[in-house]
This record gives C-alpha cells, structure tokens and sequence, in this order.
C-alpha cells in the first residue's frame, strides 16, 4: 500500500529523506546548513526534503542506491550511513539531520624529517579547514568543518615535549578541532591547505634567537688522527656520549638549531662520517654524530662558540709529569657503609681501599679521601678534592648486581666532557690488564664525579656478584693489576694532555 | 515433570540475566572513575648493553595516585614480563605527599638495608622512584625518605639528601 503524496511543486532534486515528527528541520551536510525545501508523507510519518545538488558529483562517486519514487530521486540518509567515510544521524530533539565526513586516527599522519615535523591530516572528501595559533599556553589549532571524529578524542604524545590533541569540539555544525600542544620555545609554525582535502602543518627547527646555530664542521688532519672544529654563532651548552657498536661519537648542543650553510665536511681517518640532525624541539637540540672506524681516544676541548674534539690523541707516558699534579683517589664507601657485600661476605668497602692503598705504592705523591675504614659522606670527598686543589679525581668502586643476577666485567664511568679523555684512558689500561669483559665508558650522574672540581672518573673494577671475579677481587695480585691499570690510565692521560 | 524443567530454565535464564546486567552496571561504574596515567620506570637486567629503566604505562586511580603508584613500584603486576622492580626486597611505601611540584616519598627501612651494593644498581633504585613519581601530572622533584627521614645516600654513589629531579640517562 503506497500512500506516498507528492506536492505538485516538488523538483527534479536529488534529495536526502528522513523521518520527522512535526516542525521544522535543518539539515547540516559536511559543514553546510541546509533548509528543507520540500516534504512527503509516507505510512503517516513525515519525510523531509533537502537539495543536495551541490553534492551531486560526490553522492555519484560514491555510488549510492537510489530510491526512485515517482521520478523523483531520494537517498535514505541510513543508506548514506553505510558509506564509511560518511558520518550520517539524526539529531531527534533539535530534529537536525547530520552529515559529515568520518575522521579516524588513520587521516592524520606525521613525518619527521630531520629539521621538520610534518603533520597531514587528510580527508576522505574535501572539505574547509581553519587553521590558527592560540596563546598561553602556545599551541596550533585546525578547525576540520563538517567532520566527525571516531573515537570523539584522540590524544598523542609524539615526543619532543609535543601533544597533539584531536576532538569534536561541536556538533551542529560539526567541527573537528586538531590541537597542537607547542613546546616552551616553539618552533616555526606554517599551514599548508593543498589538495582541498588536505591540510598540513609543519614545524621548522627554531630560529635564529632561540639557541646557537651550528655553521660550521670542519674537520682537519693530525698526527695519527683528526680534529674536528664545531662552529656555533653563539655559546651553548653541549654534552658528549661516546657509542659502541658501531663506535660513533655523539655531542648534543642545546639550546641549537642547524644553518642551511652547513655542509658535509669530507671524512678523515679515524672518522668515517659526520652526520647531524635537529634532535629534539624543547630544547632545541642538535645532535652531531662523529661515525668512527674503530674505538678511538676523543679529547674534547670547547672555547666559546667553539667545540674541538680531538680524535685519535697521540698519547705518550710522563712519569714525572704525573708527580707534579695532585691526584686524588677515592675508596669508595668505607665504615658503616660497606658497599657491595659478596655471598662469601667480602666487602666492598675494603677492597677498595687496599687498591687504593696500592696506587699511592705505585704513585707516591697521590692523596686519599680516606686511608681508614671510616665513613666519609660524598660531599666530604668531593669537600676534599677542593681543599687540596685536585688536579684529577679518581674514586674506586666494586660493582653489585640485585638479588639474583652476577653481572660480569670493568665500566669506567665519567660526567663531565672534561672528563671522557681520562675515563678513555684509564678504561683501556683496566681492559688490556684485567682481561674482564668490556663494560665501556660510560656517562652516569654519581655525585662525586658529577661534582668534583677537576677532571674525574669512576671506576667499577669487577663484580662482587659474579663468583668468578669475587675470587679474583679476593686475590693480592688482581687487585695490584687494577692499581697498577690505574696509574698506566694516568700516565697516558697526562701524555696526551701535553 | 515438564513444568519443572521448565521453571528450571527460566530460573538459569533470570540468573544469567541478571548476572549480565550486574557486569554492565559494575563496568560502567568502573568507568566513571577518574584515572591518571603514569609511568612505572622498571628494570630490564636482560638488554645487552644494560640494565636500563624502562616505562611502562599504567592507569592508577586519581585518589592517592603517588602512593598508589609507588606500591605498584614495589611489586610490579606479574603480567608485566621481562621488567622487574629494582627495589630491594621487602622494600614498603609507608607514606607518600605532596608539597608544591615536590613529591617526598617514605619508604621502610628495607630500602635502605636490603640494598645490595652496585653504582648502576643504585641509580636503578633511585631513578625508578623519581622518574616514577614525576611522570605524575604536577611533580617536577621527589625526596626519598627511609622511616620518615632524609638520607645521604643508599648505597654510596648518588646523594639522595634533597630532592631530585628525573633523570634519562638510565632509561631505555
């Protein structure tokens, strides 16, 4: 039974139909209001007619069935709802028909490159974006009109400090609104709407004002090496991981940012490349990564506005040299802080201090922070190395491992870059005497070489942990070698510093 | 016979009925409470080249979030596979506050004489509680305390005597 009335002046329209009870309703189709211009009854419920015409070329692509009623043309607006890309409902206390364009997490991509970020948010149909920056705190908005967003939120950490916070932020008219969080110095900001369903927004490295900017490396040819020269346009902090595997040397200058002037310097023995890149936003950093042939000493050397880093160091021995300057060793822990304790009850405490005692054998005119089995606090040793005026600060640990594990080899730990030549050099003596397994130089924040006055290491000889080197951390002669390791480190750091 | 195998059913229906409409109502309830992600910073002893710290995100309820946090550092969810708590064994959060953006943190004295020794078993320790506490929405520095009291250090190597604030180095 078809009791479907038409009026008279109803138009060849391709319309979108749906139920209402009684009153007006407005139809809101990809960001755009509609008035109903006409209406049909059908089984006593009223249905609305809206022109979709300027929509027609889509509704075709989409290829939608059409209802055909008395050469009249209607597309159901659940039938529309089928089409993924499209968001259809109606709004039965506003009696609004809602149709906009279905946004997913899938339509906003980023890329980084190495001075950009690049975030694309496209659309399945185009569609009118709004772009802008807000203040306080500083972030980038995209008004995405006409779309819904599934699920309504989206919330992303993409590192750097950044945010990107993605959500409707209205229904009627829909709006889907894109927000990036800013870091504290942010960086340039631009818009890019191209094609009309696509909307980009890039991110540059900061610019000049925010930081130093790297002009320049040059590298150039030593006896047995290289020096590489880093060029900023102003002083900047920076600070130094030496890497393994490949062996590569890293500098991170923050607050930075990269020139377009800068260009790939030719490689020179031992370097085999330079790369660069900006390595985060807040704070502008830059990272600079020296790629080596093999494991290489690296002295590091800034003046303002200039890092020089000498690789390859020729080193040579100098006794004498090493009686002039003040050394100070540091047995770690000592009194009611034993240290590491091992299963068969050697403390750490008193190994340290016997190869401590040794080194003073071997170099008569080092110091020691403590020469007892008593407590001496971190601030007391670092207090001591300022007192004497200490020209190299070495403190001599053993190392532990939690409940369960053994742990095995030497580390040798630095914090400072005035201080990764002395750690180089020490560590490669403890190797080649010891003959553990190489646990690397490493950078770590333990007090009394973060906070000494001069140039300082940490050395963690072997494991108490591990059965094996508890034995040999129990026998005289090991722990001679470690010493005598020690004072050869010395020797060679002292030569090269010449 | 017939009529009882049929209040039979109906009685297995009403109950499975109205155990479907408990768990929704349960879960909804569950949602509706607010929660905060934070990350525990455990430790992978495994990874060549380490141990490192490692985040793990997690869902904590708003209420009491840094000490519901720090007993979540202290035995970790067994599902979580291949990290594990550095905390000495036997180690308790006792009490944990707020002042500011600082977060002081009161641990059991078994934090202090369970720890067995080791530089970058100490800075494990140490980091996992501060990193842990300042992924926390608001808290830029944490203080470890032992029974209600500052410290030096636990183990020698890392001066815990005034707040810290969170440290990457260690973190994978």
């Amino acid at each position: 039974m078809n009791r479907l009335l038409l009026l008279p002046f109803l138009f060849l329209l391709p319309s979108i139909l749906y139920p209402i009870e009684e009153g007006k309703c407005q139809l809101f189709l990809l960001g755009k209001q509609y008035e109903a211009v006409n209406y049909i009854i059908e089984d006593g419920k009223v249905f609305l007619a809206f022109d979709i015409s300027p929509l027609t070329p889509l509704l075709k692509e989409i290829k939608l069935k059409i209802l055909k009623k008395n050469n009249e043309i209607f597309y159901s607006l659940s039938q529309l709802g089928e089409f993924k890309a499209l968001s259809c409902k109606w709004d039965k206390e506003n009696k609004q028909a809602i149709i906009a364009v279905r946004l997913t997490k899938e339509n906003i991509t980023w890329e980084r490159t190495p001075s950009s970020l690049v975030f694309q948010i496209t659309s399945p149909l185009p569609l009118s974006f709004e772009t802008g920056i807000l203040s306080s705190p500083e972030r980038a908005f995209i008004d995405i009109m006409g779309a819904h967003l599934y699920p309504a939120k989206i919330e992303e950490e993409i590192g750097d400090n950044l945010k990107m916070r993605v959500a409707q932020h209205s229904v009627a008219p829909d709006v889907v609104r894109f927000i990036l969080d800013l870091p504290s110095s942010p960086p340039k900001v631009e818009f890019s709407p191209s094609p009309a369903n696509v909307m980009k927004i890039s991110l540059t490295s900061p610019l000049k004002g925010r930081g130093s900017g790297l002009e320049n490396i040059d590298l150039q040819k030593i006896d047995g090496g290289a020096i590489a020269s880093l060029k900023l346009t102003q002083i900047s902090e920076y600070k130094t991981l030496l890497l393994k595997n490949p062996p590569r040397l890293a500098i991170d200058i923050s607050p930075a940012y990269l020139t377009p002037a800068l260009t790939a310097p030719q490689a020179i023995s031992p370097i085999s490349q330079v790369r660069w890149s900006q390595f985060s936003y807040d704070p502008p950093t830059v990272r600079v990564v020296f790629d080596l042939e093999k494991e290489t000493r690296v002295d590091i050397k800034s003046e303002p506005a200039l890092i020089k880093v000498r690789f390859g160091a020729p080193l040579e021995t100098d006794f004498d040299n090493l009686l002039n300057l003040k050394i100070v060793i540091d047995p770690g822990h000592g009194g009611t802080e034993p240290g590491a304790i091992s299963s068969n009850g050697w403390k750490e405490k008193d190994i340290n201090l016997d190869i401590a005692k040794r080194v003073k054998k071997l170099l008569p005119s080092v110091i020691l922070t403590r020469e007892d089995d008593i407590n001496v606090s971190l601030q007391d040793r670092v207090a001591f190395a300022y007192q004497v005026n200490a020209d190299i600060f070495i403190s001599i640990h053993n190392n532990s491992m939690p409940q369960g594990k053994v742990g095995s080899g030497t580390e040798t730990y630095y914090y400072r870059e005035d201080s990764l030549l002395l750690a180089q050099c020490i560590h490669e003596a403890l190797i080649s005497k010891l003959g553990l397994p190489d646990g690397g130089v490493r950078r770590r924040g333990f007090y009394v070489i973060k906070n000494s006055p001069c140039p300082s290491v940490l050395v963690e000889g072997a494991y108490l942990s591990n059965p094996n080197e508890e034995a040999l951390l129990t026998k005289e002669d090991f722990r001679e070698k470690i010493a005598e390791a020690i004072v050869e480190g010395l020797k060679k750091y002292c030569g090269g510093k010449r | 016979m017939k009529s009882k195998g049929f209040l039979i059913g109906l009685i297995l229906i009403v109950v499975l009925l109205s155990f479907i409409l408990f768990i929704r109502v349960h879960r909804k309830a569950k949602e509706e409470k607010i929660w905060e992600e934070v990350e525990l910073y455990l430790a992978d002893f495994n990874s060549p080249g380490g141990p490192f710290l490692v985040p793990v995100k997690v869902k904590i309820e708003k209420d009491n979030v840094l000490a519901s946090a720090m007993d979540l550092l202290t035995s970790p969810p067994l599902q979580l596979k291949g990290v594990t708590s550095p905390l000495p064994p036997g180690t308790k959060c006792l009490s944990a506050e707020i002042q500011g953006d600082t977060a002081y943190i009161n641990f059991s004295k078994e934090l202090k004489d369970n720890f067995s020794g080791g530089s970058t078993n100490e800075m494990l320790v140490v980091y996992s509680i501060v990193n842990t506490a300042c992924s926390i929405k608001g808290i830029k520095k944490a203080q470890i305390l032992i029974d209600g009291k500052g410290t030096d250090s636990l183990g020698g190597h890392i001066d815990i005597s005034s707040p810290l604030e969170p440290d990457r180095e260690l973190v994978k």
